[in-house]
């Protein structure tokens, strides 16, 4: 599994997500690619099954190059998402069939697709998980997907719509890091990329996750220092002796 | 259906919080039950079956007086039994919640879904079954030496706040959420609905104090 987020700030996305790929109990690799520039404005991330992810993000990018004027804007490259998405996974199914391996059905693979759409002037969010494939999209709202409960948990403490690109990047850094420490199938280098206007998508580099990552690191205390506070009171009624 | 249950031990005492229509009417079985006075089972998955299993095999079948550590032992062979036999795929899950014969609190679980068992294992001071956010907040907030009063706040806490992760709703119905304790002298009692609401109360206002403090967290040259 992994942590995959697409989150809104009031001028533009920031999709995030680690690199962690979980094959069986105790084994990890931190290599696996999980988004891609699709073009200017637009970036997909994937989550779940690492082969069929891949190839799924790997085709969209191909097939919206091989195909600029009609694959400009951010829906008809969503249109063309969702088939590409079903047909890979499909084929990476039955492929595993063919050498009789079962994938069970709770092994999913999802794709986030998130940019800003010049043809409605908004920045945009979709989601697709198999076996379905059904668009949703997320007009007004972030998406959290896969290992998201703990990130949602402190989404709810720590965001505010008011946020900007830049600020809402060192949220989703310390959302990363602190799923990890109790998730082991989140963790490894991070993936982060914004989405602005003036900017279109822009992959932030290690050196600048890890800039954030050291600014970050009087807030893992400081949220740490004050949970501990709010609980130090703590003392329950027990039930009369 | 399933529903959550979290549970600390300290070394005073266990705390649980459980999701339990209990209050709400005090004639339905609560799926936490009281085996003797310092033993507690709670099954938490497909609830009819797991009361079903309680009522026909663990009942008759097991010496129900004894320490939790035999008393779990008994059912290990007995539900491994009832899913042989029966094929089951439902998920089911119980854990045991009591004193060894040492005097050491212990939680021991059995889970089954799909056509895995894990047959009894010991869970070294948290359990949850419900939602990633307790580990987490357990992980921030546990300590070793921590007192059943402080774990009780925090298993209510925990609870709460996973469930408004997982619904979206804002709060536990007061009377969907119950609190108990195992305490070394007094062994296995309900939290009343007074002593529940005022844990909810205090934990509401303790979210609001994390909220302030937190709320310049991300704000440029914070």
């Amino acid at each position: 599994m992994t942590l995959a987020m697409a989150l809104r700030a009031y001028d533009g996305l920031v999709l995030a997500t680690d690199s962690r790929a979980t094959g069986g109990a105790h084994q990890s690799v931190d290599t696996s690619e999980k988004f891609l520039q699709v073009n200017r404005d637009v970036g997909v991330m994937t989550y779940g099954l690492a082969v069929p992810g891949y190839a799924g993000i790997s085709r969209l990018v191909e097939t919206v190059k091989s195909k600029r004027e009609e694959l400009t804007y951010f829906k008809p490259i969503a249109d063309e998402a969702g088939s590409i998405f079903q047909a890979v996974y499909n084929e990476w199914l039955g492929g595993e069939k063919q050498q009789g391996r079962e994938v069970p059905p709770d092994l999913k693979v999802g794709f986030i697709l998130g940019g800003y759409d010049s043809a409605a002037n908004q920045f945009k969010i979709s989601h697709w998980e198999s076996p379905e494939f059904q668009e949703r999209q997320y007009p007004n709202g972030d998406l959290l997907a896969a290992q998201w409960h703990t990130a949602r948990f402190l989404l709810n403490k720590l965001f505010y719509p008011e946020i900007s690109v830049e600020q809402l990047s060192e949220l989703a850094v310390f959302l990363l890091v602190e799923t990890a420490i109790s998730e082991p199938t989140v963790g490894g280098p991070l993936q982060l990329a914004t989405i602005t206007l003036s900017q279109g998508f822009q992959r932030l580099h290690e050196q600048d996750v890890n800039e954030i990552l050291r600014r970050n690191q009087k807030r893992f205390c400081l949220f740490r220092k004050t949970l501990l506070e709010v609980f130090s009171g703590a003392e329950a009624e027990l039930p009369p002796t | 259906m399933g529903n959550m249950i979290v549970a600390i031990q300290t070394l005073n005492g266990i705390a649980i919080a459980v999701e339990s229509p209990r209050l709400a009417n005090p004639e339905e079985t609560p799926n936490v039950i009281s085996l003797n006075q310092y033993t507690a089972l709670a099954y938490h998955e497909t609830l009819s079956l797991g009361k079903h299993i309680f009522e026909t095999i663990l009942r008759p079948k097991v010496d129900l007086g004894g320490d939790v550590v035999s008393i779990a032992t008994q059912a290990d062979g007995l539900f491994g039994e009832f899913v042989g036999r029966n094929g089951t795929t439902d998920p089911l899950g119980f854990l045991f919640l009591g004193y060894t014969p040492g005097g050491q609190g212990a939680m021991l679980g059995w889970f089954h879904a799909g056509d895995q068992t894990k047959t009894t294992r010991f869970f070294p001071f948290c359990m949850s079954r419900s939602c990633p956010v307790v580990g987490y907040l357990v992980s921030k907030l546990y300590t070793p030496d921590i007192s059943l009063p402080k774990a009780l706040e925090l298993v209510a806490y925990a609870m709460t706040q996973s469930r408004i992760v997982l619904t979206g709703t804002p709060m536990i119905e007061y009377d969907q959420f119950n609190l108990a304790v195992i305490h070394p002298d007094q062994g296995f009692c309900w939290l009343s609905k007074e002593a529940t609401e005022s844990t909810i109360g205090r934990n509401q206002e303790r979210d609001r104090e994390l909220r302030i403090e937190c709320a310049e967290m991300f704000i440029e040259g914070s």
